[in-house]
């Protein structure tokens, strides 16, 4: 009588067994490197010829057959060249944040930080799956030496972070997501905060003091604590700071650099950055 | 029925995921994961069926979000829910699996922000509902086309379905 009973039952009985697996995945936390995460790699894999073909198809209109017979030398100039602008662009972006930290009286220690990092440039090649999440698939994974936790920039701005690698594709957290959350700085201010991911798609500035100087317009760059992004990186542009309201802290309103539903090539820093010394920021 | 819902799963994700890049907002990408477990659910009744339900939530979850778990739950409860629709009501055709797919979709979208964020922000909800509710519309509208296709491919590869007292059951699982 029981086992017809579980016999009878068994679609469901199976299906409320893998909800709880499934249940299980969510509260336990599932890190990248876990063995439970690791066939994600695989699914990516599946499907990164799919998304890069469609991609290019998108991106050019030119299709695949002009691409590999016809344009292959000019396309791979032209990947070089971007490669080459992405990285003087971040230079320039960089530099600019190094003189106006040399005017706030830091000069040999921003000198370190001026050396050029290791990157890679990657194609975006998809997006997130669903309508919720903020996330790019990139074209390059573990076989560029790419891992989880790695910065992801482009030339406007920071994008995020890698999340999930495999073998030759890998997803981006951008900061604008909901889970996604940055040290950063007001560059004239210098007041620090964390910058976090909105449903919106814009970003907030968390944690700032209600007696803090910030003010529209403000532009706002990482802080280089938080270990993954290098100081100095633009982040964005401060568009409302409301001082109305309970609480101890401001509500500053951020509109990213980066415009995320435009980004056809990324660079990703492979070299992990030094730890600046907990210094001038104000906390 | 296994190698056809995965080919499905995974042309669905290569539409899902590079269609959200060109259209102005992502919500316009119906969710056609989701219509496929609600089309399992509904008119696939073997043991093996929840297993490709949540297997597709897994492969859903590879490309979406930063936290393992979130698609995985939200496809294998849909089946479930479908199942059990379809097995204790005479409400098992497109209309039904219309109706379905468009709860569905608001559920994981909100159910999938509230458990991500561990419902640190339910503010926030109010922001994401147009969203939610566009994306589910869409998903509603294209479902019966989807349940329509997968017959068809059904069909024309033997894996025919019969009426049984608990609702239609595919053959050659």
């Amino acid at each position: 009588m029981k086992n017809y009973f579980l016999w009878r039952n068994r679609v469901p009985i199976t299906g409320a067994i893998l909800l709880l697996i499934s249940a299980h995945f969510l509260w336990s936390g599932v890190r990248p490197d876990q063995r439970v995460a690791r066939p994600r790699g695989l699914v990516m894999e599946a499907l990164a010829p799919a998304q890069s073909a469609a991609a290019r198809l998108a991106d050019g209109g030119a299709g695949i057959v002009h691409d590999y017979f016809d344009l292959v030398g000019v396309q791979q100039e032209n990947t070089r060249l971007r490669a080459e602008l992405a990285r003087e662009e971040t230079q320039r972006a960089r530099l600019a944040e190094l003189e106006a930290e040399n005017l706030h009286l830091s000069d040999m220690l921003e000198l370190k930080q001026a050396l050029a990092l290791k990157s890679a440039a990657a194609n975006v090649i998809g997006a997130d799956a669903s309508g919720l999440a903020r996330t790019l698939v990139l074209e390059g994974g573990a076989d560029q030496s790419l891992e989880p936790g790695m910065a992801v920039l482009s030339t406007e701005g920071v994008v995020g972070k890698l999340i999930a690698v495999g073998p030759s594709s890998s997803r981006v957290l951008l900061i604008n997501d909901h889970n996604s959350a940055l040290d950063a700085f007001d560059q004239r201010s210098r007041v620090r905060g964390i910058v976090a991911g909105v449903v919106d798609d814009g970003l907030v500035m968390k944690y700032v003091d209600r007696s803090e100087d910030v003010k529209s317009g403000d532009t706002i760059v990482t802080s280089g604590l938080d270990g993954i992004f290098p100081r100095g990186l633009l982040v964005g542009e401060v568009t409302a700071v409301v001082r109305e309201g309970p609480g101890l802290f401001l509500t500053v309103n951020v509109a990213p650099a980066a415009d995320f539903r435009r980004l056809e090539q990324v660079l990703v820093l492979t070299q992990r950055i030094p730890q600046p010394p907990p210094a001038e920021p104000k906390s | 029925m296994v190698a056809l819902f995965a080919v499905l799963t995974l042309t669905a994700l290569a539409i899902q995921t590079t269609a959200s890049r060109w259209l102005p907002l992502s919500a316009l990408v119906p969710d056609l994961v989701l219509v496929l477990a609600v089309d399992l659910g509904l008119r696939h009744r073997r043991a093996l069926a929840p297993i490709m339900a949540f297997a597709m939530g897994y492969a859903m979850d590879s490309f979406s979000g930063s936290q393992l778990g979130v698609n995985t739950f939200a496809v294998t409860l849909t089946y479930l829910i479908a199942y059990e629709v379809g097995a204790h009501s005479s409400a098992n055709g497109p209309e039904a699996g219309a109706v379905l797919a468009f709860v569905a979709v608001l559920v994981q979208s909100l159910g999938g922000f509230l458990l991500s964020t561990q419902f640190r922000a339910p503010g926030q909800l109010e922001v994401l509902l147009p969203a939610a509710l566009l994306q589910a519309t869409l998903t509603a509208v294209i479902a019966p086309p989807v349940f329509a296709l997968t017959a068809g491919l059904k069909r024309a590869l033997g894996l025919t379905q019969q009426r049984s007292p608990r609702g239609w059951i595919s053959r050659g699982a």
